[in-house]
């Protein structure tokens, strides 16, 4: 017969904390000598494409983190994800466009109107089950492309979008969309501080926890006080905060802003990232952007085929790697800590 | 007729049912007897092909039907009645009835099924056309039980037949519950209470803690026979 | 008045084949338990099986369409239901599975049509022409038979639920699956068939509407927010609420586009959904508590 301990897999439990602790210090370490190494490698390789490449990662690894943690660790069925994005790179644009806010102060004002963005979405949500949720969302993202094209005479920009506009000024410097290089450390910094907060600080702290035991039990969490509401906004209000700043970066980087970031590519290319990369581990979503974002260029050879392939990819991976890429890492390693 | 031998059952990771065993003869009426959270229901289910058994084995009329699901074995003529009824609620109690005889097994007879779960209960013959979220609790007892005969089944199981009803209406029950083991169907009766059962079935199990135990009608440890 | 009955009128049309796709959403989500997230593209699906049928390749006429789209449909449902569906069924998180997995094969359907049809919009040619005079308001003879059409399925459909042993047994299932088992149902079938019935209710829908609303790669996100808020207004799981809700909303719709304009069916079926979840999420006859 199975004793309780084989039966459960645990470790006695300090041994379990104590290899956690150095589990977490590990993860702390690596994260910044990969910082570190893709700074060396954007500074060494000469080339633009390859720093664009690298930028668009930068840009997609903060939004899908941003979707890990409300969809992966709060597991609220969001998906206006997008519509975030969408917010931030309309109003950082806009405020720069035509308040004349310089693109910096601009960027911050989107990410401010995103969180908005965020609190109003969550409100109707707050007292949904699941899968109204993923509904909702999902229908203010296929609504938003219509406000936006019928929105021209408030200065949306219609379907032609908005053009040109202004670069971000950095201490002198002007970050336009042939300064790759600018560009580059730029994203790579703001990024990665953000992705560090979300990863490390956020989700490890009473927050991310709260945020766990509401998504996996649901009941027992709400009768030790956890207040669900109050989290669920909270969720929605940061992921949409960190997503609306990735979007105002894209509309300075590219310079142009179209409803075309609410349709189907972009939003297929998330799932994607969270499908194959993995939900709710970490380093899943973040390790998803990489490979997505790289696979896509590769996929320009089959234009055509692109988004059928993506689309299938998706189907794929929620069959085959329910857990996405991160899991394999869990299957070779040797002891199961419960965290 | 029905034999268990050593089977295990998990919900997850936790591990209900230990090594569960036993046996119950054509024409027996045997009862399981065993507190609150102690593997009662998980047994039923298990035996009766609602949840998978790890590791273990159970015959049925000399069959192997481990890996049977619950819609195999009511073809063979075994039905769970549950605790909790699990009446469909939005449809009529007629048509409730008539689905206990939806295999094939049933459904060329379910006519004259359904006329003698009526006779049996003419209660649900007047209340035939009402919606069963409407019925008592009484009501919905008799629906269960009569919804499982309907398949004309070999062996029945039930699972606390008792359980909120009045102990007027308990009593009626379980007397009719006799009466049909009299005329042949093979019964397997799970409960809380010992007291309950005691006078009606030929023999007893405890269940404590997922370990089924044979125990004699009248020796039995006494918190058990105590709880009423 | 005039205008007010004609607008009527085609809310009326528009909301009957509204209700076929609505009824089928509303029959899987509570049979099966899932948002079928590609149900718009299937719908997509079904008008391309029209114009080719038809106008494209075949020039046959719309109801020899139908008849072949059916089983075509069926399969495609069923073989859906057990290659892909099913498997999140054993896992634990198989609710944002399912999303997933049906939004992913959405996009998937969507750009397979866009690859082989090209992305322009297909004009399939309504099997009758011309108009009919109905309370002093001359609309297309078509949409009024569109309106009949589709009254019928779903009284096909409704004669299925009530009337037969496998209607009753999925019936069963969406109120209680032990039960179901208990009973001998294979809940597998059920899910399978379920899911089948509803492609082909949409595809079916797909086809009616592809006269009026032309046949696109991406025009199948509308008539899916539509059917959904359709199905949550009417109560999830209830058909019968579904059929209610549908021409209420079909109703609404066809009066806010008229004044609106049809730019913004969309986030007006957005705003429609938002109140509906804000003051009643069950819906009109919702079976399930919130």
């Amino acid at each position: 017969m199975f004793t309780d301990e084989e039966a459960h897999g645990l470790l006695p439990a300090a041994e379990a904390r104590a290899k956690n602790r150095n589990w977490l210090r590990w993860q702390d370490m690596t994260f910044w000598l990969v910082i570190v190494a893709l700074a060396i490698i954007g500074l060494v390789v000469n080339d633009s494409y390859v720093r664009h490449i690298l930028i668009l990662v930068l840009i997609w690894a903060l939004v899908a983190a941003s979707w890990d943690l409300v969809l992966g660790y709060a597991g609220i069925f969001n998906y206006a994800q997008l519509v975030f994005f969408a917010v931030g790179a309309y109003a950082s644009a806009m405020f720069s466009l035509y308040a004349g806010v310089p693109a910096l102060a601009a960027l911050g004002l989107g990410t401010i109107v995103g969180a908005a963005s965020g609190l109003l979405i969550a409100i109707p949500c707050l007292r949904l089950r699941g899968e109204y949720v993923a509904l909702f969302t999902f229908a203010v993202h296929l609504a938003l492309p219509s406000v936006i094209q019928q929105g021209r005479s408030i200065g949306l920009g219609g379907s032609a979008g908005l053009l040109g506009i202004p670069p971000i000024n950095l201490f002198g410097n002007v970050l336009g969309p042939m300064n790759k290089l600018g560009w580059f450390f730029f994203a790579l910094t703001v990024v990665s501080v953000c992705v560090y907060i979300i990863y490390f600080k956020l989700l490890r702290s009473k927050l991310g926890h709260a945020f766990v035991a509401l998504r996996d039990a649901d009941d027992f969490a709400q009768s030790l006080g956890v207040n669900e509401r109050r989290y669920r906004l909270i969720a929605f209000v940061i992921s949409a905060a960190f997503t609306a700043l990735a979007g105002g970066m894209y509309a300075h980087y590219t310079s142009v802003l179209t409803p075309k970031i609410l349709g189907t590519e972009f939003f297929l290319m998330v799932m994607v990232m969270l499908a194959i990369g993995g939900m709710g581990k970490y380093p899943g979503a973040v390790l998803g952007a990489f490979i997505v974002v790289t696979g896509n260029e590769l996929l320009r050879a089959f234009d055509d085929y692109r988004l059928l392939i993506l689309g299938i990819t998706v189907v794929l991976a929620v069959l085959f790697l329910p857990n996405g890429v991160v899991s394999l890492r869990d299957r070779f390693s040797r002891t199961k800590v419960k965290a | 007729m029905l034999e268990v031998k050593n089977i295990n059952a998990f919900y997850g990771d936790f591990h209900v049912l230990h090594d569960a065993s036993l046996t119950v003869s054509k024409g027996e009426l045997v009862g399981v007897v065993g507190a609150n959270g102690h593997g009662k229901s998980t047994l039923l289910k298990t035996i009766c092909g609602l949840m998978p058994a790890r590791y273990g084995a159970i015959s049925y009329q000399g069959q192997d039907v481990t890996r049977l699901k619950a819609p195999g074995l009511v073809g063979r003529g075994l039905v769970y009645v549950a605790e909790d009824r699990r009446l469909f609620p939005d449809m009529t109690v007629k048509e409730n009835l008539n689905l206990g005889a939806f295999q094939a097994r049933g459904w060329k007879h379910r006519a004259r099924n359904l006329e003698r779960v009526y006779h049996l209960y003419p209660r649900l013959k007047e209340r035939q056309s009402q919606l069963c979220r409407t019925l008592s609790g009484g009501e919905a007892q008799m629906v269960a039980l009569g919804r499982g005969l309907m398949s004309e089944p070999d062996f029945l199981a039930i699972d606390e037949p008792s359980l909120g009803l009045a102990p007027n209406l308990t009593a009626t029950m379980l007397k009719t519950v006799k009466e049909l083991n009299d005329d042949g169907l093979t019964i397997l009766l799970v409960e809380q209470s010992l007291s309950l059962i005691t006078e009606f079935v030929d023999r007893i199990y405890t269940i404590e803690e997922g370990v089924v135990r044979v125990a004699s009608k009248d020796a039995v440890p006494e918190p058990l026979a105590q709880e009423r | 008045m005039q205008q007010f009955m004609e607008i009527l009128l085609g809310g009326l049309s528009q909301g009957a084949v509204y209700c076929v796709i609505a009824v089928g959403l509303s029959l899987v989500y509570g049979a099966a338990r899932i948002l079928n997230f590609a149900h718009g593209s299937l719908y997509t699906i079904g008008g391309y099986i029209a114009w080719t049928m038809t106008s494209g390749y075949l020039g046959l006429p719309i109801w020899a369409a139908m008849l072949v789209a059916i089983p075509i449909l069926f399969v495609l449902g069923v073989g859906l239901e057990r290659m892909i569906i099913r498997p999140m069924r054993a896992r634990e998180n198989w609710k944002i599975n399912t999303i997933m997995v049906t939004l992913g094969l959405a996009f998937a359907l969507d750009n397979l049509s866009q690859i082989v049809f090209g992305p322009s919009a297909k004009t399939v040619a309504p099997f009758v022409d011309g108009t009919i005079e109905l309370f002093g308001v001359t609309i297309s003879l078509y949409k009024f038979w569109m309106f009949w059409i589709a009254l019928a399925l779903v009284a096909v459909l409704e004669f299925f639920l009530s009337a037969t042993r496998f209607g009753h047994a999925v019936r069963a299932v969406s109120q209680d699956i032990q039960g179901a088992n208990q009973v001998g149902i294979e809940v597998n079938h059920v899910f399978a068939f379920t899911f089948g019935l509803s492609v082909v209710l949409t595809g079916l829908a797909g086809i009616l509407l592809a006269p009026v609303f032309l046949v696109s790669p991406l025009g199948g996100w509308a008539p899916f927010l539509k059917a959904f808020v359709i199905v949550v207004f009417g109560g999830l799981g209830s058909t019968r609420g579904a059929f209610v809700a549908a021409f209420v909303l079909g109703l609404m719709e066809s009066f806010i586009v008229f004044y609106l304009g049809a730019p913004w069916t969309m986030p007006i079926w957005l705003l429609m959904l938002l109140c509906v979840l804000m003051v009643r999420p069950k819906g009109l006859f919702g079976v399930w508590e919130n």
